[in-house]
């Protein structure tokens, strides 16, 4: 297992060190350490069950971890919220927690930092400005909708997730986490997400992209973390890796050649 | 029963009361009150009233308003209302007055019911007299102001006072009240004359 | 990666007034509602008179006030089953209070409004902390409720009404602000139906033009992606409950000082009455959608039915069935048109 590749000089955005997390007796995540960087991609893969979901609680605030060391720009934090992770820069975009598919787009674009005019008992939404920005920022993602009061759930899947990664960008998130962004997506839709999400680290922000996908990670990451069952099994740059090789370490390694044998050994 | 313990039972079922082998029954009938409500109808000189009965499926008020239908000279028309909701009898009462103004009597089958049927007459106009089942302490005051025309009294403290004195009695000395039949507490006519002086007892809770 | 700019103030105005209308919740219920009213204009003497019409709308308005934050509280994803029993259980504290306590009946009503609120605040608590489905939770309340009504009239007043307070001091001028009658042109209103109107514009308000009500559609839509962009989804579930206490507060105030003496077992079937007024207006029963209008049309089209049917004097044994089945043609109605208002849009 080759060692973390340390940016020196600079400090990452988001970084774990050694962290753990138990819940009761199971040990979703073992000794875990990754960097994100701003305008860097950082691509967390793993099977079903590797603690891709548990890390991105913790990241985004939801879950507090055990031991170990959890960073935001240099700082040593506990988020006790998700509020209070956002607070602090961080915006996750969850892959079936996105959205409200009944609320309409401008209303969810806005939902839990929505603007408002006006003072005391009159303090109201400032709804025109909400459209317009919507609109806007949708704008300047790529997405041109005609009708942002349309019920977000009647966009597609790729559409939510971009309104979500656009609303992200907007609301200053220095560092976006998405967890499975193109999971339930087909080809099309997955190149729309990512070139959403190459957007945004153009725009200077860092991501933790958690697939299970090393294709889609290839294409837009920086940074690969494996995860299996808890543990780091890899960590590399784009540089130490070929596409082939993440691949494989992906999909089992040796323990896939060891399956081989034995699938070829009995004649199948 | 079975145990051997002996039974009364008081208001309402005086039917089934023998069957069952009780002692005696105590109550009012109903079809009786009812009928003595539409003769006192009749003495007023109504001519058409409207039964409100506040809980639909109840065989005892049925009972009473099919008694006055009996004995009414005029016409008896019945009007379910939702006895859990005040205003919504309020608002019925007054809609039915408005819908059709030639009802010049309204019975209501439970005392605090008047008052509303009073206050349904105000809002849909007109002089419908009212008169009540049971009595408390607002019929008592109405009565006497004149804002209710009579009211059908049963006597439940009587009802529920003489069932235990009779238990005592069987117990004491074997003796049962009725000849087989239910022993009647009611009708009794309340009107104004009577009025004023059971006000005090209708305070207190017993009349 | 760039997009070229379409010129926005054209595409905006295509959103045009007609289309922004069928798009509303409301839409079907208004259909409906004007259904019925035509329905029975035709069939009842009466109906359509002006004092008629008042009739209808007290009526209405009973409902209507506690339709508005039931609605608010569907929209937000629970169920209140308690609020027909709360209505009494406000008006029996303001009663017993004012009897047996006090010399002045508004120190009763100010005890029975911080008495209310904090039934509903306890709703919205259990709620939050237990996370059981509301459905229940207000099921015990509503039984428990139902129980202290009783148990605390007959204990308290001796029987199961209570006394009357109309000879109390300030009896007259809380009268006057819950129970009163307004004359508009000759005729007479009551004075519920300016409150009903309030808290629709106040309810609706809330909804649509603060964050607020934002909130309220995310929590009913989904609650968990509320929970995770940092909206207040428990403060917010009890702000709602503590919403329907308020609303009871107001019609319990408006039941005592109609009636005087409250009758303690009153209330009990409201609860479905109010949600099936919200849900005839538009509002989803598994949240997310819907309108305070839209639980004012709905409680309209239940006063319309309900009296409408007195109005036409059908014959009563079939009232309930009439009620029903009016009902149910009001609401198929209702989705039906929204139906046709979707496929247009």
């Amino acid at each position: 297992m080759t060692q973390p590749a340390r940016n020196t000089g600079r400090t990452p955005l988001v970084e774990l060190d050694d962290v753990s997390k138990h819940y009761g007796g199971v040990r979703a995540l073992e000794g875990v350490s990754l960097e994100v960087h701003a305008g860097e991609i950082t691509c967390v893969l793993g099977d079903n069950g590797a603690g891709k979901s548990t890390l991105i609680k913790i990241i985004a605030g939801l879950h507090r971890h055990d031991t170990g060391t959890f960073r935001i720009e240099g700082e040593d934090i506990r988020p006790a919220s998700p509020r209070e992770a956002l607070d602090r820069g961080v915006a996750t975009v969850y892959q079936d927690l996105a959205v409200v598919p009944l609320m309409p787009v401008w209303r969810n674009f806005f939902l839990g930092s929505e603007p408002r005019k006006g003072s005391g008992p009159f303090k109201r939404l400032d709804v025109g400005l909400m459209r317009r920005t919507t609109r806007a920022e949708l704008l300047r993602m790529g997405i041109d909708l005609r009708d942002v009061d349309q019920p977000i759930g009647t966009l597609s899947g790729g559409e939510r997730q971009c309104v979500a990664i656009a609303r992200a960008v907007h609301f200053g998130a220095k560092v976006l986490v998405l967890d499975e962004p193109t999971a339930a997506l087909g080809v099309k839709q997955s190149g729309v997400v990512l070139k959403y999400v190459a957007a945004a680290r153009d725009a200077g922000l860092g991501v933790v992209l958690i697939t299970h996908n090393p294709h889609h990670a290839y294409l837009v990451g920086n940074r690969f973390v494996l995860l299996k069952r808890g543990r780091t099994i890899g960590s590399h740059t784009r540089e130490e890796i070929t596409l082939d090789e993440l691949t494989r370490q992906m999909a089992g390694g040796s323990e896939l050649d060891d399956l081989r044998h034995e699938l070829e050994g009995e004649g199948l | 029963m079975k145990a051997g313990i002996p039974v009364v039972t008081v208001n309402s079922g005086s039917e089934e009361s023998r069957a069952f082998g009780a002692l005696t029954h105590i109550g009012q009938d109903e079809t009786i009150a009812g009928e003595a409500v539409g003769d006192e109808l009749n003495g007023r000189g109504r001519k058409k009233a409207l039964c409100v009965l506040h809980e639909q499926g109840n065989v005892g008020h049925e009972q009473r308003c099919a008694g006055v239908r009996k004995t009414f000279d005029g016409t008896v028309q019945n009007l379910y209302v939702e006895g859990t909701d005040m205003s919504a009898v309020q608002s019925s009462v007054g809609a039915k007055l408005q819908a059709d103004p030639s009802v010049d009597a309204v019975v209501t089958l439970g005392a605090p019911y008047a008052d509303t049927a009073v206050k349904a007459r105000e809002d849909a106009g007109g002089e419908a007299e009212i008169a009540t089942f049971d009595l408390n302490a607002k019929v008592a005051a109405g009565l006497e102001d004149g804002t209710l025309g009579f009211a059908v009294d049963q006597q439940p403290y009587l009802q529920g006072y003489e069932a235990v004195d009779l238990l005592w009695l069987y117990r004491y000395n074997a003796d049962t009240l009725g000849g087989g039949r239910p022993v009647l507490t009611g009708p009794q006519i309340i009107t104004r004359d009577q009025a004023a002086e059971l006000k005090g007892y209708a305070e207190r809770g017993t009349r | 990666m760039t997009a070229t700019a379409p010129s926005a103030d054209e595409r905006l105005t295509r959103t045009s007034p007609l289309r922004r209308l069928l798009g509303r919740p409301e839409l079907g219920s208004v259909v409906g509602a004007l259904a019925v009213f035509l329905f029975f204009a035709l069939v009842a003497d009466g109906f359509v008179r002006a004092a008629g019409l008042s009739t209808v709308l007290y009526a209405a308005s009973t409902i209507g006030i506690m339709a508005v934050p039931v609605a608010l509280l569907m929209i937000g994803g629970e169920f209140d089953l308690s609020a027909g029993v709360m209505v009494t259980s406000s008006a029996l504290i303001s009663s017993m209070v004012s009897y047996q306590l006090t010399a002045n009946v508004w120190v009763g009503v100010g005890v029975s409004l911080l008495a209310t609120l904090a039934l509903g605040f306890f709703n919205g608590y259990v709620l939050t902390r237990t996370g059981l489905p509301s459905f229940i939770i207000t099921l015990g309340t509503f039984l428990m409720l139902t129980g202290l009504n009783l148990g605390f009239t007959k204990l308290i007043s001796g029987t199961v009404s209570t006394k009357t307070i109309a000879d109390m001091e300030g009896f007259s001028s809380a009268k006057a602000l819950f129970a009163s009658v307004l004359t508009v042109g000759g005729v007479d209103f009551k004075v519920t139906i300016l409150w009903w109107l309030g808290l629709v514009a106040l309810a609706s308000w809330i909804l649509l033009r603060t964050r607020a009500g934002n909130w309220i559609f995310a929590v009913g839509g989904g609650k968990e992606a509320a929970r995770a962009v940092g909206v207040p989804v428990d403060a917010t579930r009890i702000g709602l409950y503590t919403g329907v206490a308020l609303a009871a507060w107001i019609a319990g105030q408006h039941l005592l000082f109609s009636f005087d003496a409250v009758q303690s077992g009153e209330g009990v079937g409201k609860e479905l009455t109010y949600i099936i007024a919200a849900v005839i207006g538009g509002c989803l029963i598994t949240g997310g959608y819907g309108s305070a209008i839209g639980s004012a049309v709905g409680a309209l089209i239940f006063g319309m039915t309900d009296k409408g049917i007195v109005f036409a004097e059908w014959n009563p044994d079939w009232f309930k069935f009439f009620l029903g089945a009016m009902l149910l043609l009001a609401t198929l109605l209702n989705a039906w048109v929204r139906k046709r208002a979707e496929a247009t849009t």
